[in-house]
């Protein structure tokens, strides 16, 4: 008795000092951190040695390890810093891991900020740093985006974030070309033409296998409809933009009524993806790649990029996809929206980095590297005599560049001259990339917009979602349209939300 | 309980001092037994108590630079469980959570408790283990892959029960993106997922009935159905209501995880629960007041049917079951 008494207080005090030990550990390590930031002089320690850590998350993906990370490699070497960059594939993810972060003091020394509208929360909450002090200090990225696009990152006056350079449309609609040949079709040219292609697509058997197991159209979400809102005259559910020098929302634009009956008798041939409105990531990609369906709107990238033609090619060696230009329609001729106010990403830096100038200093030193003319080369080809020769002023890309460096745009934190880098890097893609940046479009002007208080826009997006798959799936009858905008206004809060956004965009001078 | 009782009246006539430095004598006889205990204790104040005081933000307007202390109160103070209440979803929220809750309950029970009993019953010993082991195999599973698994059979474009349906000249049927279908869906994958691993909580209870009772039912002639409704049954009924009472106190948590990934805008109607509304609305927009606000109200609701069904529990304990 007296012995087992013995070990259950030994068994006890083994446990505590355990538990004792892993608080301490784990207290050990935040201080390492927070320590480390303070100490060591950089000034001509040379490598790794003094070399100052920063943080940063984003998101994107394929970022290779740091040990093969060469565009790392070289910023370090070049500003002696330790970068760790840490990317998110989800943009959803990212966003819940950014509020984490943030909300429980870890920040990161830069980062990706979703939007505008995060912008605002963001600033409001007291997170970001002024970078107006500091312009001076950012020269080079200042002449590198230019001034007008500061200012979408400007909020009273002042800088809180550095916006990308702007970015240029990459989507369209893209068709099977041997379908619509196998059925001695034409590339539509009108809606009424798209609405029976779609159809032929489905009810045909264009792909001979016997069985009636295509789809006419697919893509993700409402955004497959894009080129049809264009067709009439509309943006995108919920954009502002002007129309006959007025200030208009889509949602109050007679025409919505219009498109949306003709997206209505699209999805009545039955021919139209079912599960358009459940697909996310790109399962819709998938379908296409797999020859499940002959029309798809998506960006370029997604489908004439080397590794998708090679997969589209082993799943039917005759397939052959070709960008489509957006049909015509009573509205016009106009394929998905451009949001002027965009911007490819906004990078901010936390308040709380303030106090630590030599850290500070060492994000400018990023910021700028990469805008200046060495480091703007590393991030969009990679490493000079590896990936690229430079032939006069021209970049000519090695084999090495298409293997290697696919993800140096992660560590392009102020963007980039975008088409001839395009040009460069996806030489074969030219064409794609021209065609999809030379179609016309409306644009839009939400990226200028921030929420107003009282408004959630959680609850009155999916209400607006909700209530547009009901009109184009027939569960509500399109007649009960103004009833829809009117419950918007009532139990969404959705006046307050259209008088704050036409003021903001008003005093930027649309629509006068 | 009855010995204790018996004790009790001796210690009654003595002062009261004598009483507490019974309970001090008390800790310094057991003292290793409670040492024992203090390392669980420590755990549930450090790491259940001490965070609790972060439920404040709840009545506050956090603010992340300002951190909980020092962020200004809500007024008035129940701001955000007004906002709460009378967002325009609210009650088709709760009617969402109680109903998959409730049905994911009641559905559920069943057949992790009939999956214990036929395992029971079953006398070829590899046979048990190879159904055992294959039944409680999704339960490592995580939502994503389920979901592809549900992908690829019930999708209305390429699943393969749709294929199946219209090859023999059927109808696609939308599974997965309407609205009838898709909470049979949920609680039916769920059910799937947790059978095999809810039995074996029951074959540890059944284990542990007195195998003489067997004997002496088999000695009065009674059959395997018999023994099961007389014996066994009534063997786990503690552990049956024990279950039954626990999930009830979660009856608010419908499955973030799981709907987060199956849902989509059609079937939000039916699929919206408090959880994902938070996440949307809460964390993907700062509002971390707001989330806790829709935490304190759930753990509220689930308190109270935690000690109501207790309560209720106790008088059928007595009675007759």
């Amino acid at each position: 008795m007296k012995r087992m008494k013995a070990v259950s207080v030994m068994l006890a005090v083994i446990i505590l000092s355990c538990s004792v030990l892993a608080g301490c550990s784990s207290g050990n390590s935040s201080n390492k951190e927070s320590s480390n930031a303070p100490g060591g002089s950089t000034a001509n320690s040379g490598e790794s040695a003094g070399a100052i850590k920063l943080d940063i998350i984003e998101t994107g993906n394929n970022l290779p390890t740091p040990d093969k990370d060469f565009i790392k490699q070289a910023i370090d070497k070049a500003i002696q810093s330790d970068l760790n960059l840490t990317v998110y594939a989800s943009g959803d993810d990212y966003k819940n891991q950014l509020n984490v972060r943030l909300a429980s003091g870890n920040f990161p020394d830069l980062f990706q900020v979703p939007d505008r509208a995060s912008l605002k929360q963001f600033v409001e909450q007291g997170l970001l740093l002024d970078l107006t002090p500091y312009m001076d200090k950012l020269q080079p990225v200042k002449d590198f985006i230019g001034d007008e696009s500061l200012k979408k990152t400007t909020m009273d006056g002042k800088v809180y974030a550095v916006p990308k350079a702007p970015n240029i449309p990459y989507n369209t609609y893209w068709i099977r070309k041997d379908w619509l040949d196998k059925l001695g079709l034409q590339p539509p040219a009108t809606t009424d033409e798209f609405l029976n292609v779609v159809k032929a697509f489905a009810d045909q058997d264009p792909d001979g296998n016997g069985k009636k197991d295509t789809l006419g159209l697919t893509s993700s979400k409402i955004s497959a409809f894009a080129p049809i809102f264009g067709a009439f005259g509309v943006g995108d559910p919920n954009t502002f933009y002007v129309k006959d020098g007025k200030l208009t929302n889509s949602l109050y634009d007679p025409a919505m009524k219009d498109a949306l009956g003709y997206i209505k008798k699209l999805i009545d041939t039955g021919a139209v993806d079912p599960e358009i409105m459940a697909n996310t990531g790109l399962q819709h990609q998938e379908k296409a790649i797999k020859g499940q369906a002959g029309i798809i709107w998506i960006d370029w990238p997604n489908l004439s990029k080397d590794q998708f033609t090679e997969q589209i090619k082993k799943v039917n060696p005759n397939a052959d996809w070709i960008q489509l230009a957006p049909p015509k329609g009573p509205g016009g001729q106009y394929d998905g929206p451009f949001d002027i106010g965009g911007t490819s990403g906004i990078y901010a830096i936390p308040k709380a980095l303030e106090n630590n100038k030599e850290k500070l200093q060492k994000v400018f030193d990023l910021l700028n590297f990469v805008s200046g003319q060495e480091g703007s080369m590393l991030v969009q080809f990679g490493i000079s005599g590896t990936h690229y020769n430079l032939d006069g002023d021209k970049v000519v890309p090695t084999e090495l560049m298409g293997k290697e460096a696919g993800f140096t745009w992660l560590y392009q934190f102020t963007g980039r001259p975008e088409m001839t880098y395009l040009q460069t890097k996806f030489a074969p893609q030219t064409k794609y990339i021209e065609f999809a940046n030379s179609q016309p479009r409306i644009q839009i002007l939400n990226g200028f917009l921030t929420n107003p208080d009282g408004y959630n826009p959680a609850d009155a997006g999916r209400f607006i979602e909700e209530e547009f798959v009901k009109f184009i799936y027939g569960k509500n009858p399109l007649t009960g349209y103004e009833g829809f905008l009117s419950t918007l206004e009532s139990s969404m809060n959705f006046k307050t939300y259209m008088d704050a956004s036409t003021k903001q965009l008003e005093e930027l001078g649309y629509g006068k | 309980m009855n010995q204790r009782t018996a004790v009790h009246p001796v210690q009654e006539t003595a002062p009261k001092p004598v009483l507490v430095s019974e309970f001090g004598r008390n800790i310094w006889r057991y003292k290793a037994f409670y040492l024992m205990l203090l390392p669980g204790l420590i755990y549930y104040i450090v790491f259940k108590y001490i965070p609790m005081y972060g439920v404040i933000i709840a009545f506050k307007n956090f603010n992340m630079m300002d951190g909980i202390w020092s962020s200004p109160w809500a007024s008035p103070w129940n701001k955000h469980f007004l906002t709460f209440f009378h967002s325009p979803y609210f009650s088709q929220l709760l009617t969402n959570t109680f109903l998959i809750s409730f049905y994911k309950l009641v559905f559920g029970m069943i057949p992790p408790i009939a999956m214990a009993l036929l395992l029971n019953e079953c006398r070829i010993k590899w046979f048990k283990s190879l159904i055992q082991t294959l039944t409680y195999m999704p339960h490592f599973l995580s939502w994503v892959i389920i979901y592809g698994i549900l992908l690829a059979l019930l999708s209305q474009s390429s699943g393969l029960l749709n294929q199946w349906l219209k090859d023999a000249g059927g109808e696609a049927i939308p599974f997965l993106t309407s609205t009838s279908y898709f909470r049979s869906i949920l609680v039916g994958s769920e059910i799937w997922q947790n059978l095999g691993w809810g039995a074996i909580i029951y074959l540890a209870a059944i284990s542990g009935i007195d195998p003489t009772l067997y004997e002496a039912a088999r000695v009065d002639g009674a059959g395997r159905m018999r023994m099961i409704w007389h014996i066994t049954l009534p063997g786990i009924r503690t552990v049956i209501i024990m279950l039954l009472i626990l999930k009830l106190g979660h009856i608010l948590d419908a499955g973030f995880e799981q709907i987060y990934i199956m849902y989509n805008i059609q079937v939000y109607a039916v699929a919206d629960i408090l959880d994902t509304w938070v996440f949307r609305t809460g964390l993907q927009q700062l509002n971390f007041s707001l989330a806790s606000a829709v935490g304190l109200f759930k753990a509220a609701i689930g308190l109270v049917l935690v000690l109501g069904s207790n309560k209720l529990a106790k008088r059928w304990g007595e009675g007759i079951w």
